[in-house]
């Protein structure tokens, strides 16, 4: 079991300004134990630089210890990020077969109803 | 010995989710007295339409499992992902208990998500003044000198251009008749 509280994450939610697309992208560390790419997402224009927009973007199915979020704004768009909340959850117990150890669930030696 | 209450075993119950196949092994007590394998069995994915779901995945246990203690172990195939939420084990009591789901110790998934704010530096909704760079016109004149090379207060003196008188006249040679 991974040592770190492993995250189940939900959705993201940005405010922004921007006169142009960009695109999201968020990479975790699960699983694999390495930071990689788990979602990528299109940020429309919010209509100019002088208009604010909330943007949801759906998370499921998405786990890590860690997240890094990067935003990249597309040829000639300015992007002002104003806000940004996750939504996450942590997993009581996450097992990861592609990590060497490979990880595995192992009770105590228990006396049930003891 | 951790406890004299002998038990029967009789169904094992996971709930999780599972993208791959792993390894359940229940462990007992008896018959011996050391922690030995009593089942193994694969556990499958927990898909539904095409999709990896939460799910239960319950397995009998061979009539005879029994002991004062149980292990569990779960163990995941190579890159195969298991979120694990619950696990019971259906066990009574011998020699006359009643049948009745025990659970084992799994840490708890909470159902609700919470807030994480990003760390985005926040931007102020007020405008606020910010003075342009420009140097400021002073109010008040001040005397500044125009560029005249000054005339000296004191007198020198400077050497008129005669020249000067020899103290011993020379002889001249005057012509003479003869």
């Amino acid at each position: 079991m991974a040592i770190q509280k492993v995250f189940d994450y939900k959705e993201v939610t940005l405010e922004y300004r921007s006169n142009g697309p960009a695109t999201f992208t968020l990479n975790t560390d699960m699983p694999g134990g390495s930071m990689a790419s788990r979602v990528v997402a299109t940020l429309p224009s919010s209509g100019g630089i002088g208009a604010n927009r909330t943007q949801t973007i759906a998370l499921d199915g998405v786990q890590g210890t860690m997240y890094q979020v990067l935003i990249t704004p597309g040829a000639a768009t300015q992007f002002i990020p104003l806000a940004g909340k996750l939504m996450l959850r942590p997993i009581g117990v996450y097992l990861d077969g592609s990590l060497t150890p490979a990880e595995q669930w192992i009770t105590q030696p228990i006396a049930p109803g003891v | 010995m951790a406890s004299e209450k002998l038990k029967l075993y009789s169904k094992i119950e996971l709930e999780l989710i599972s993208n791959g196949n792993a390894t359940f092994t229940l462990l007992t007590d008896l018959p011996g007295a050391g922690m030995v394998q009593r089942v193994q069995t694969n556990v499958g994915p927990s898909r539904w339409t095409g999709t990896f779901v939460r799910g239960t995945w319950t397995s009998r246990l061979p009539y005879n499992t029994q002991g004062h203690l149980v292990q569990a172990i779960l163990a995941p195939a190579s890159n195969v992902q298991i979120t694990l939420y619950r696990a019971r084990i259906w066990a009574r009591e011998l020699p006359r208990g009643d049948w009745e789901w025990f659970q084992l110790p799994v840490i708890d998934t909470p159902v609700e998500f919470g807030p994480v704010n990003l760390p985005i530096p926040p931007t102020s909704e007020e405008w606020r003044a910010a003075n342009l760079v420009i140097p400021p016109t002073a109010e008040e004149w001040r005397p500044v000198n125009l560029p005249i090379p000054p005339t000296n207060e004191e007198w020198r003196a400077a050497e008129l251009p005669i020249k000067p008188t020899a103290p011993v006249p020379d002889w001249l040679s005057l012509e003479v008749d003869k």
